[in-house]
């Protein structure tokens, strides 16, 4: 077998106020696959949330939902944005971005002397959807790329 | 001697390097099963413990001993996995979520009620908010930081509950697993070798005894710390830009002696590689950076201090390029201070900035009034602070050998040593040295994996191995003493929660809720409608909990009626803080009964309730001129 002689993925760049070694390869070509698939299982979870709270439903299913809808639900969302391949760092992001915002939405329907379930839990799954709304689809493979017009 | 302008050289390492393969393989089988198996060994070992009957050294005194071999098997297994050639991360990530299991879930298994009576003041302040729709900073001083407490409150009103009461128990456990992942990220940016993120991890979990990781703000913030840690030292950091004159003049001395005392002729940056992003990436995570910071002011007051000093010291110190970044907190923070939290700061400005300075004062108030237990209780305080010296003594000795090693760590030494700055500023209730050890643990965890690895070149030998098993092994006796020493009046019995749950119930509005110490959870609902007072103790004189004396709190209390709530979780503290006999719960119910003033109108096994008649009262002269 043929062997592939590995893909250089470090070098030296100029960042910031100093050189750095940093891994461009990655950085170029990054995408957030935790956060997709994080993502994946909460928009149906925001979706359920939104019509048990629609419908009031008592049950212990929704509080589970309602708390894994505030934990993950916005973050995995916007962290696909970031594009970072570190996992470790997309899940910790994801958490912490959703809770921060929970926070922020919490305090601005405090403040509007608004809160309300239905509000929030609008809010959060718009969120939650925010990414595959906005995305853009990839260009089909057989289309051919087209060259700048300087080359 | 530079410290500044040498580019790394290749390593010649010897370090395993972390493998992607997915392939199965026996060795991955046993190593992911055994993590499990040894979490429902030690679960299954300890499931007849009985939490109420912790005595003065805590939670340690009702462990089965089998259980803290179940803690140094794993540390055997995971240093076993260390020393392959290849680091298979999800092996060693199950080890890591099995030791979370092991020391930060096995109390919620034993006690099936949430620890902790603060955890039932947050409860109230968020049912407040809840149930009101507004805040009330008069009420406590916490809800000028509602963040959090709002935020409850909506998740409440979005799960359709009054309370998330009962999913409270495992927020330790959940809260730390949260934690896990972006520890990881900043022990990764430590060093290029593999091996010292996982052990830096493992010997966090392992030494994190503060137990800050409750229901509550502090334990949101702490997520929001090591987030905007992570981001900045993963991605916005820069090792080998050039000191600032006056420093570098400094650095410069400062090196050449310590380059001379350690013999070393030049340091280079230890720290990984950033993570390379474009300039949208950065954009974005500097807008997350704001969002972070943000929801972090609004919800706890210590956090944002934390996390500004960080972010200016390392960039006084050219350690990030994010430059401006401070600014843009320092207005946050104090726009929030001036707007949101005046109604705390206008009438405690001496609270906030009284302590400033006076170091003495805040030693005092941290450590020497912690001393002052009447019982053999003293010695799980003696061993908070052995463990605590012993962190920083081996965290200088891990940062001592990897200057040894020619190796310089500014950003990290940063991260560990500006918490320390906040000592200077005040008490925080006596709690502030618990705040700086949390803050700076995760940077202690890196310079003590130093200690043991200080270059990729040394190898995870037997020697290094049996030291870590060992310590591991020790630290889970050591970490359930210091962790849960307090246990014994930590520990809410669910009687004691039913009783408050039906003092609430059954006191109308403007009663007053008499304690006989103020370690009980009773502000659990309708808080602002109820006057909570603890029966009074003279300072230097003996304490009195004689049947007269809680008969004149009540009735120089100002509300209407008078209910005294005697619980597990007060006479627990009374019995260990101040020395008192075990009799004294069965004495002092014995005395109430016999007096005609006080009537038993509830009790179960834990826990009674009396109404007391104030009608033949007359109110003390000193309350009469209020």
């Amino acid at each position: 077998m043929k062997h592939k002689a590995p893909i250089p993925v470090t070098e030296t760049a100029r960042f910031g106020s100093g050189y750095e070694t940093v891994n461009r390869f990655v950085g170029r070509r990054a995408v957030s696959p935790l956060a997709m698939r994080i993502n994946a299982v909460m928009m149906p979870a925001s979706v359920a949330l939104t019509v048990m709270t629609v419908l009031d439903v008592s049950s212990d299913i929704r509080t589970w939902l309602a708390l894994v809808v505030f934990c993950f639900g916005p973050g995995s969302a916007l962290v696909q944005y970031f594009r970072l391949p570190d996992a470790a760092m997309q899940l910790g992001l994801i958490i912490a971005i959703s809770t921060a915002l929970s926070i922020l939405l919490a305090q601005a329907l405090l403040y509007f002397d608004r809160i309300d379930a239905l509000i929030a839990v609008g809010v959060l799954t718009a969120l939650t959807f925010l990414h595959p709304i906005t995305r853009q689809n990839p260009r089909p493979k057989s289309e051919p790329v087209k060259k700048e017009a300087s080359e | 001697v530079s410290t500044t302008t040498t580019t790394a050289a290749p390593e010649e390492a010897t370090a395993p390097t972390p493998t992607k393969t997915r392939r199965f393989s026996l060795i991955r089988f046993v190593g992911l099963l055994t993590p499990v198996l040894l979490v429902v060994g030690g679960y299954a070992s300890i499931a007849g413990a009985d939490a109420s009957d912790s005595g003065p050294l805590g939670l340690i005194e009702v462990m089965n001993p089998a259980y803290f071999g179940f803690i140094g098997l794993l540390a055997a297994s995971f240093v076993w996995h260390m020393r392959s050639k290849t680091l298979d991360t999800p092996v060693l990530g199950m080890h890591i979520v099995a030791l979370i299991f092991l020391f930060h879930g096995a109390v919620s298994w034993i006690e099936q009620v949430p620890r902790f009576p603060v955890v039932y003041t947050h409860v109230g302040l968020s049912e407040y908010i809840q149930r009101t729709g507004e805040t009330l900073p008069t009420l406590d001083a916490r809800m000028n930081w509602p963040g959090f407490f709002t935020a409850a409150a909506l998740l409440n009103e979005v799960a359709g509950v009054e309370s998330i009461y009962p999913w409270l128990l495992w927020a330790p456990l959940v809260q730390n697993l949260f934690y896990a992942p972006l520890l990881f990220s900043i022990t990764r940016t430590a060093s290029t070798d593999a091996r010292v993120p996982w052990i830096a991890l493992y010997l966090y979990f392992s030494l994190s005894w503060v137990g800050q990781d409750y229901f509550s703000p502090q334990a949101l913030n702490f997520l929001f710390f090591l987030t905007f840690v992570a981001i900045v030292l993963r991605c916005f950091r820069t090792d080998r830009a050039a000191l600032p004159r006056p420093i570098r003049r400094i650095g410069n001395g400062v090196g050449v002696i310590v380059g001379r005392i350690l013999r070393v002729k030049s340091f280079q940056p230890g720290g990984a590689p950033i993570l390379a992003t474009t300039t949208a990436q950065r954009s974005l995570l500097v807008f997350a950076l704001a969002v972070i910071y943000a929801a972090s002011v609004m919800s706890h007051q210590l956090t944002p201090v934390f996390l500004l000093l960080f972010v200016t010291a390392l960039v006084v110190l050219r350690r990030t390029v994010l430059r401006g970044f401070p600014l843009l907190m320092a207005v946050l923070f104090f726009s929030y201070i001036s707007y949101g939290a005046i109604g705390y700061w206008s009438g405690h400005l001496d609270a906030m900035f009284g302590g400033f300075g006076k170091l003495g004062g805040i030693f005092k108030d941290n450590v020497g009034s912690k001393v002052e237990v009447e019982s053999s209780h003293v010695y799980v305080i003696y061993a908070r602070f052995l463990l605590a010296a012993g962190v920083w003594a081996l965290t200088a000795w891990g940062l001592i050998r990897r200057l040894r090693a020619g190796r310089v760590d500014i950003a990290l030494l940063v991260g560990f040593i500006v918490p320390f700055f906040v000592l200077g500023g005040q008490t925080y209730g006596g709690e502030v040295i618990l705040r700086v050890f949390l803050m700076s643990l995760p940077f202690a965890a890196i310079f003590i994996t130093f200690a043991l690895l200080p270059t990729e070149k040394l190898k995870l030998n037997i020697t290094r191995s049996v030291v870590f098993v060992l310590i591991c092994t020790l630290l889970g006796p050591m970490f359930m003493l210091t962790r849960y020493g307090n246990e014994a009046f930590e520990y809410v019995s669910k009687d004691d929660y039913e009783a408050a749950l039906e003092l609430a119930r059954l006191a109308p509005a403007d009663s007053n809720m008499i304690t006989i110490d103020a370690n009980v959870g009773n502000q659990l609902a309708r808080m602002e409608q109820f006057a909570f007072v603890v029966v009074p103790q003279e300072p230097g004189e003996p304490l009195d909990y004689s049947v007269q004396h809680i008969y004149q709190t009540a009735v120089d209390a100002p509300g209407n009626q008078s209910f005294l709530l005697l619980s597990r979780s007060q006479i627990a503290n009374i019995e260990l803080t101040y020395g008192k006999p075990k009799t004294f719960f069965q004495d002092i119910t014995r005395d109430l009964i016999a007096n005609p003033n006080f009537r038993l109108i509830y009790e179960n096994a834990d826990a009674r309730i009396f109404a007391i008649d104030t009608s033949a009262g007359t109110k003390s002269p000193e309350v009469e001129d209020e």
